[in-house]
């Protein structure tokens, strides 16, 4: 299941510090995780300008934030919720 | 230099290894290290707290569990609902956002981390790993400015046991 990014969700996310026009969609899916429980994982797509070519604390911290509120959101869903990233066109 | 620093040393350097084509082993190990790296500096961290006998503190620090680290961030994170679940009482509002951006890169990494070390379906894509590593990097930052905060003792309190599951 694919959820495309509401209006409201990229509002709080561009409203939250330093994080405008960094994701481009937002996909979610249910699987079982290690325990056999339900969680939903969501992929969140950056855009190709957010591009890094090693690890480093201040893209770090934007993707925190990002998933600190893409997981508020989530906090209404009676499952728990795995976040990761990925950038869009990348093979 | 800690154990969680070498771990996190050891992600970004695995992270970075023949970058026009890198290993999965690497990338996988990266996770790896990049999870493990958050775990034991919050694990230290309980266990230094708990006793100051450093011959104690390796065998206190032993006593954690995955799961109930995780536990303990997910009711972290969940202070920001409507309705905070059990402990928000023992809690100062408003939760920092530091602990909460360590919260939220501990829950996802520990689930990832399981993905990179036991389900070989999954191909890592180096871009994707750099930014976990780099996630765990800005959780090491981020709990140097929060682990004094009286919300991070009840984390690491909650991560421990010590506080009843209400």
């Amino acid at each position: 299941m694919t959820f495309k990014l509401d209006e409201g969700s990229k509002r709080r996310i561009e409203e939250t510090n330093g994080l405008k026009d960094h994701v481009s969609a937002i996909h979610a899916e249910v699987q079982a995780n290690e325990d056999g429980q339900d969680v939903i994982h969501v992929l969140i797509n950056l855009l190709s300008s957010f591009s890094i070519s090693d690890p480093n604390v201040e893209a770090g911290v934007i993707l925190n934030n990002i998933a600190s509120v893409v997981r508020q959101r989530a906090s209404e869903l009676p499952v728990s919720t795995v976040i990761s990233f990925s950038r869009e066109g990348e093979e | 230099m800690s154990l969680a620093s070498d771990l996190l040393d050891q992600a970004s350097t695995l992270a970075s290894l023949d970058p026009l084509k890198p290993k999965q082993a690497s990338l996988r190990r990266a996770i790896s290290a990049a999870y493990y790296s958050i775990f034991h500096l919050l694990i230290d961290e309980a266990a230094r707290r708990i006793s100051t006998n450093t011959a104690l503190q390796p065998y206190i620090a032993r006593s954690f569990e995955h799961k109930n680290l995780k536990d303990a961030a997910n009711k972290i994170i969940a202070q920001s609902s409507p309705q905070p679940p059990w402990p928000g009482q023992l809690l100062s509002a408003p939760i920092e956002p530091e602990l909460v951006r360590v919260c939220n890169a501990f829950v996802d990494l520990q689930s990832l981390r399981h993905q990179a070390d036991y389900n070989i379906a999954k191909t890592f894509k180096r871009a994707d790993v750099v930014f976990e590593v780099s996630r765990a990097k800005a959780a090491h930052q981020d709990w140097a400015q929060t682990r004094a905060s009286d919300n991070a003792t009840v984390f690491l309190l909650l991560s421990a046991k010590l506080l009843p599951d209400k």
